[in-house]
């Protein structure tokens, strides 16, 4: 393993390499830090960019994009309020108290450095775990398989919005979107109500682009946000007084760290929780509880160390399982299989050059997106001021080009505003859009498990006899069941 | 009743649709010939109709909860949120035809004449500048900005061809 990561470091730290994990880094904190615009959308837009570059060039821009985007949630949240995105909304309790309170600075620094350790934390994890997860993986049959996909599915569709049957039906469609166009064994085409444009099938890249950018941009668009202006004095981050209130809430920040990496590497649960649930742990356990709310660096910390571990946890099931937890792992996800490889048990031991790339990619990428939260927060703070309805009409721009670039077809533009107003709709008749994006990328895995199993024993019984396929299902059961037993407990409340 | 309470009424007309949905599947499914051969349980249709079938069951659900619920939990039903943002359709109706016509017109103008065209129009309704030669100058700048920087760096640097059109 560490002749690997250091093969992997090797690759990664060449100039070209290392200029583009920057820029991503800049683009994904950007793309965060302004409220309307997110980490999913940053880096479904950059992924037109990645197909002329090398797999491990391709995936390191990615990296940045995602870390940059997990850690610049924070700068709206501190300097405005706002949250540029979900993963940063506990950052906003205490964040923005401290900065009204003239220590913007401050505020930004601390959120930076616990954004920092969260992420190198979750970062070690994943190369930690991931090779000793997908070792035991490769034991497992089509069944397990098969059990593994209805229990990301079952998860993510609980736990994602509002109504548990609203998941259900969004999770249900992915999957039978996925089923459009040629079936994978046969190469028979159905579902295409006789229209040409989807025997090809859709592809998830415009999709996600269409349900992602597009959907989000209108329901962004429908709210006038006025653009907010910020004055850049007292912008100037105390690095030693930030690493001390680090090192005196090392409690804190492992709470958090841990949390957040655990509830990354659960399919359908991510950053968008764990913030939330990490502040709300360390509030709990802080003598200082009182002061939650008011500016509390702990509470920054714990939010933002959380948000940031959670990338890492993302990753784990993606990358040893090929089973992605949250919707921008399904995107890096799609951005390895554009280049021919499939993530799954063995992707780690067959391309470990990419694997170990990708690890020492993320552990550089938290170096360096520390190094562009603390040099460009200016930048940062005058890109706020820009609307959101300037932005837009950009953006869709760049989602044409995402969509066309990927076949050299114009039907996945067509393909991908289609999916934009669908997203659109859904969206704002409450259904979430997240398992059904999953759905749309683990169906067809889902249909030649099944097809496979079936083909092997020619009965379904082997999904319940089998323990570890047994256990999936069972848990798929207890999740839905306890889910379902938490909403009517809170109804009733 | 049950059109008559917002929430619910809407869950209802949600499961009502995603069985219309699930059922024009199964609709094109059933005239689809199924493909098999040798050891395959399964025909290319029957996971689709599986799936399908799954579908039609959660629009049931989901539409038989709205009714269940709005007899037995209309107490408890909590008050709807007052947002106290103000959305509106009319800010994103607009935006989402002119990306319509934009993308239906790049076949027959180009890409980046198209491009040039839409972000020109876009920004300059969206700048809130009372000089109209400014807010032209700016559109103008900011549409043959994106689309020149697009060029250099897809069409020079990665030597990827965006669609052209009969204009260019």
């Amino acid at each position: 393993m560490i002749a690997n990561l250091i093969a992997g470091f090797g690759a990664i730290l060449q100039p070209l390499t290392l200029l583009l994990m920057t820029v991503g880094s800049v683009w994904g904190i950007v793309f965060a830090a302004i409220p309307g615009l997110s980490t999913g959308m940053a880096v479904v837009l950059a992924l037109p960019l990645t197909y002329g570059m090398s797999s491990i060039d391709g995936l390191a821009t990615l990296s940045g994009i995602y870390i940059g985007g997990m850690s610049g949630g924070l700068i709206g949240s501190t300097l405005l309020g706002i949250p540029g995105t979900a993963s940063a909304v506990a950052t906003t309790f205490d964040g923005f108290p401290m900065a009204r309170a003239g220590f913007p600075g401050r505020a930004m620094g601390i959120g930076i450095w616990a954004s920092f350790f969260g992420g190198v934390f979750g970062a070690v994890a994943l190369v930690i775990s991931a090779p000793s997860i997908a070792r035991l993986a490769t034991r497992l049959g089509p069944w397990e398989y098969t059990s593994l996909v209805v229990l990301g599915l079952t998860m993510i569709a609980s736990l994602s919005g509002k109504s548990i049957p609203k998941g259900f039906i969004a999770g249900t469609l992915g999957v039978i979107a996925g089923t459009v166009g040629s079936d994978p064994i046969f190469g028979a085409t159905r579902l295409t109500f006789g229209l040409r444009t989807l025997r090809g099938g859709l592809h998830f890249i415009p999709v996600m682009i269409g349900l992602f950018a597009i959907s989000q941009l209108m329901s962004d668009l429908e709210t006038n946000q006025a653009p907010q202006k910020y004055s850049g004095d007292r912008l100037r981050i105390p690095t030693r007084e930030s690493l001390r209130s680090i090192t005196s809430s090392v409690r804190a920040l492992t709470i958090a760290s841990l949390g957040g990496l655990f509830i990354g590497a659960l399919p359908g649960v991510g950053a968008s929780i764990s913030n939330i649930w990490a502040y709300d742990q360390v509030k709990r356990m802080s003598p200082r509880r009182a002061h939650f709310g008011t500016g509390e660096p702990e509470g920054i910390i714990a939010a933002e160390a959380s948000n940031s571990a959670t990338a890492g946890g993302t990753l784990i099931p993606m990358l040893a399982l090929g089973l992605p937890g949250n919707p921008i792992s399904v995107i890096m996800m799609g951005a390895v299989m554009i280049h021919g490889i499939t993530p799954g048990p063995l992707f780690i031991s067959r391309h470990a050059d990419i694997a170990y790339g990708l690890f020492a990619a993320f552990l550089v990428v938290n170096v360096l997106v520390l190094l562009c939260q603390l040099l460009f927060t200016r930048f940062y703070v005058k890109v706020l001021s820009v609307p959101v309805r300037i932005l837009a009409p950009i953006v869709i721009v760049f989602c044409v080009i995402g969509a066309f670039a990927h076949n050299n077809r114009m039907s996945d533009v067509y393909i991908m505003l289609g999916s934009g107003v669908v997203g659109y709709t859904l969206n704002r008749l409450g259904i979430p859009l997240a398992p059904a994006i999953l759905g749309l990328i683990l169906g067809p895995t889902l249909e030649e498990n099944v097809r496979i199993a079936l083909m092997t024993t020619n009965t379904f019984v082997p999904f319940v006899t089998r323990p570890i396929s047994a256990l999936f299902l069972l848990l798929a059961l207890v999740s839905v069941g306890a889910v379902t037993h938490e909403r009517f407990r809170e109804r009733n409340q | 009743m049950v059109l008559k309470r917002g929430r619910l009424s809407r869950d209802f007309l949600i499961g009502c649709g995603t069985m219309v949905l699930a059922g024009a599947a199964l609709w094109d499914l059933a005239r689809t010939p199924p493909r098999r051969f040798g050891m395959a349980v399964l025909s290319s249709t029957d996971y689709p109709t599986a799936v399908a079938w799954v579908l039609l069951a959660f629009g049931a659900l989901l539409g038989l909860t709205s009714l269940w619920g709005s007899s037995n939990f209309s107490g408890a039903v909590p008050p709807r949120r007052v947002s106290t943002e103000k959305r509106s359709i009319r800010r994103s109706l607009p935006v989402l035809l002119a990306t319509l016509v934009f993308v239906v017109s790049i076949p027959v103008m180009g890409f980046y004449v198209s491009t040039v065209i839409f972000l020109g129009f876009l920004v300059y309704t969206a700048l809130e500048i009372p000089s109209t030669a400014v807010r032209l100058s700016i559109a103008l700048a900011v549409a043959t900005g994106t689309a020149g920087v697009v060029y250099l760096i897809f069409d020079v640097w990665l030597n990827y061809f965006l669609p052209r059109g009969r204009l260019w």
